[in-house]
This record gives C-alpha cells, sequence and structure tokens, in this order.
C-alpha cells in the first residue's frame, strides 16, 4: 500500500501512537517529506487528547441498584419440578394398581419387554390370580370355623385339678396365662411339636392324630432348652377333603427356659365330649 | 450476569457513560435519562449479557439513546460556558483542559462521540468500531480530524490572546 493523499488519514493516527509496522513508518515518513505542509498539521497532535474530569459523577447510582436476590429458578424450572412431582405420583400410583410392574427402576425396561409382539401375548394370556387379602382370608376362616356343640363353661383352675374332666378355660404355660379361645374347643387330639426356635402345639383332627389324647395326657412335661419368645398353637380342621389351618399366637414366654406342661395343654384343648367317650 | 454483577457495574460504568452523555448532549437532564435508559435495559437483559462485555453493552445502548435523542430533539445547542461544576474542578492545566472541553463543540456529533470513547474511557479503534457501528478505518479518520480540529480551535484562540 502506497500512502498518499488520499489514503494517509487513514495511517496518521497510527503513525502518531506509534502503531505503525516499518514498513508503513518508512512510507508515511517518505510521505511526509514530501508533503511538509501535511508534516506541519501532524505536529503536536499528540499532545490534543482530552482527559475526563472524574469528578463529574452521576448522583442517581441508588436508583439504579438493584435488589441482589437469590437466584429464582425461574418459571421453566418450576415447571419441570411439577412435571416431574406428577410423574413420580403417576408412576407410584401406577405401580400399586398394576401388581406385575413392583419395580419403580425397572419400568422402562420391563414396558420395553412387555411391548414385545411374543410377551405381549404371553401378557395377555397371562391369568393374574384373584387372590383375596388377608382380611378376607381372616372372614373366610372364621366361617369355617368348626363351633364346639356343647357351651363354653369356664371355671376355676382349682376346680379342673380336681376335676377327671379336663375342661379348661386356660393353660398355665410356664407361668404365662394362654386365655381359651374357641379355637381351643376343636373336636381334636393333640400333637406337639417343638423346634429350635418356638413351640408348636399341633392340634389335630381325630382321625390324623398320630398322638392320641390319651397318650398326651400320660406325657408329664416337656423342658424347653431354647429360647421360645412365642407359644403357637395351630389347628388343622379335616373337613370333607379340605384342609385348613389356624394359626394363632399366643402369650409370649418371658423366660427362656422352662417348664411346659404338655397334660396340662392337652387337657385344655380336649372337648369334654370326647374325655367323656374315653 | 448476576445481580451483583449489575451494581457493580452501575458502581463502576455510571460515571462514564454519564461523562460520555454529557459531553456530548452538554445537557445534564437529557444525560441523566440516557444513563437511566441505558442502566435500565442492561438489567432488563443481565442475564443475557456478560459481565465482561457489560460496559461495551451500555456504551452502545448509550451511544444509541443519544443518536435518537439528537435525531428528535435536535437541539445540540452548546452553552458559552461549561457546567460550573466543571470549571470548579479544573486541575492544574485548567487553560488546556478548558480549551480543549470547548473545542468539543467545533466537533462534529461522530468525531466527538468516537474522540470521547477513544480518549475518556480507552476504547480501541475496534471497540468504537462497534459501538459506534463503524469501520474500524473510519475510527481512525474521524479521530484524526477531530484531533486536527482540536489543534487549530486551540490555536485560534492562542492567536486572538
Amino acid at each position: 500500500m502506497i500512502i498518499n493523499k488520499e489514503n494517509y488519514e487513514l495511517y496518521a493516527i497510527d503513525y502518531i501512537d506509534g502503531n505503525l509496522s516499518d514498513q508503513e513508518k518508512g512510507q508515511m515518513e517518505q510521505f511526509l517529506y514530501k508533503h511538509p505542509n501535511i508534516k506541519k498539521e501532524l505536529e503536536g497532535l499528540g499532545m490534543v487528547i482530552l482527559t475526563p474530569n472524574k469528578k463529574i459523577v452521576y448522583d442517581g447510582k441508588a436508583d439504579l441498584i438493584q435488589a441482589e436476590r437469590r437466584p429464582f429458578i425461574g418459571w421453566g424450572g418450576l415447571i419441570l419440578l411439577v412435571l416431574l412431582i406428577s410423574t413420580s405420583i403417576t408412576l407410584i400410583w401406577f405401580q400399586n394398581q398394576n401388581p406385575l410392574i413392583s419395580d419403580s427402576t425397572t419400568t422402562v425396561f420391563k414396558t420395553k419387554l412387555n411391548n414385545l409382539p411374543e410377551n405381549k401375548q404371553k401378557i395377555q394370556n397371562k391369568i393374574i390370580p384373584n387372590k383375596p387379602s388377608i382380611k378376607e382370608e381372616n372372614k373366610i376362616e372364621k366361617n369355617n370355623v368348626i363351633k364346639p356343640t356343647t357351651p363354653i363353661q369356664k371355671v376355676e383352675p382349682s376346680i379342673i385339678e380336681k376335676t377327671s374332666v379336663p375342661i379348661l378355660p386356660i393353660v398355665k404355660i410356664n407361668n404365662t396365662i394362654i386365655e381359651n379361645t374357641e379355637d381351643k374347643k376343636e373336636d381334636i387330639s393333640t400333637q406337639n411339636t417343638l423346634n429350635s426356635k418356638s413351640l408348636y402345639i399341633q392340634l389335630k383332627h381325630l382321625s390324623m392324630a398320630s398322638i392320641t389324647a390319651k397318650e398326651l395326657q400320660n406325657k408329664d412335661e416337656y423342658i424347653v432348652n431354647d429360647f421360645v419368645k412365642t407359644v403357637e398353637y395351630q389347628i388343622n380342621r379335616n373337613v370333607g377333603f379340605y384342609n385348613t389351618k389356624t394359626s394363632k399366637k399366643a402369650k409370649s414366654i418371658k423366660t427362656p427356659f422352662g417348664k411346659i406342661k404338655f397334660k396340662e395343654i392337652a387337657q385344655a384343648f380336649l372337648p369334654e365330649s370326647y374325655i367323656a367317650s374315653k | 450476569m448476576t445481580p451483583k454483577e449489575y451494581n457493580t457495574c452501575v458502581a463502576n460504568f455510571s460515571d462514564g457513560v454519564y461523562r460520555f452523555i454529557l459531553k456530548n448532549l452538554r445537557h445534564q437532564a437529557d444525560a441523566e435519562d440516557v444513563v437511566q435508559t441505558s442502566f435500565e435495559r442492561l438489567w432488563i437483559n443481565h442475564t443475557s449479557v456478560s459481565f465482561e462485555k457489560a460496559k461495551s453493552y451500555l456504551f452502545t445502548i448509550a451511544y444509541r439513546c443519544m443518536i435518537d435523542l439528537i435525531r428528535k430533539a435536535k437541539r445540540i445547542e452548546y452553552p458559552e460556558q461549561l457546567p460550573e461544576q466543571e470549571v470548579l474542578n479544573m486541575g492544574e492545566n485548567y487553560a488546556v483542559k478548558e480549551l480543549l472541553e470547548k473545542g468539543l463543540k467545533e466537533l462534529s456529533e461522530i468525531q466527538r462521540s468516537v474522540i470521547l470513547l477513544r480518549d475518556y474511557e480507552g476504547y480501541s479503534y475496534e471497540e468504537i468500531g462497534k459501538i459506534t457501528e463503524l469501520k474500524e478505518s473510519q475510527v481512525k479518520v474521524y479521530i484524526f480530524r477531530a484531533r486536527q480540529k482540536l489543534k487549530s480551535y486551540i490555536k485560534s484562540i492562542e492567536q486572538t490572546v
């Protein structure tokens, strides 16, 4: 680029500021040498610099200041949050409604699997068992209980010891009183079973009994050598082709070791009519 | 930019914007209005403007507001004397400074703007070009001519004296 009268102004400021390259500087000086009037124009321009008066200040700064609030998540963030919560609620509700999907973390995976054509058919064919709830089961069970033909008689323990026909309304196991209930009035024989964790007194229908009531009556006592936290009795009723079970937790035995008199238990469970017939 | 950074901008740049506009318009109330408008726009857009670019953004907005104001009002009528505050605050080089400040009225709008941005705020020619929407070469020429005019003004005053 050759510096001439038409374009020298472009280089003048850089020349004054000292920002030209060596080549440009040489060209500029050559040009100025040829045009002394322009050289005179440039002289002293470096001194013509305005300086700001720092004492001129804007007085309205206080009006411009804004409150430094905490950053708001914004409407987008808020909408996202609401969507997230509603999706979670829907998922939980859906899981409760559909037992096939139990784990939320595998929902997507399961959905994808279920959408496969071969699996779709399987799912459609699959019959979800209409299992009754525990409450309903208990209700059915209660209705199936065979009511004793003879009325329940409550007698004092002292009377029981004296009588030959043991109809005991209460049972003492290691000094823990187990209240008698309607279940204990079943027409049944008694069998004892002892496992490591808990004591089961299994009462069966006479035809199923492996230990007769008489044999049980002859047994003296059992020593429990394990931690027995609960005593349970289980009654199996054999009604036609159907076996139903009733299991009931008795009161806890506080002492881990103790003597349990099966004789007393058996007497407590054996109905009067059975004993009398024997 | 956070609200805190915006407030830093108010503290650091409001005086500069105000001086720049005041020197151009020579009208205190208008200059204050331009500053207010500039910061108002900065606040509205503070989430999208970075703190590093806030100063340029402010001067660009202020410059455009000022041009709009000039075009609408056409009232750039400079008072014969500098504002009282300015006269009182002059330092050692009172004579030269005063002459240079007075000489500003001899400049065209664009010459005045670019030389003020250069000398007051120390912007590069490229930055001045962005603010004023001019090419860098144009900025250089305008500044060169502005300095020439100021020099001539001072000389003429000296000769008169």
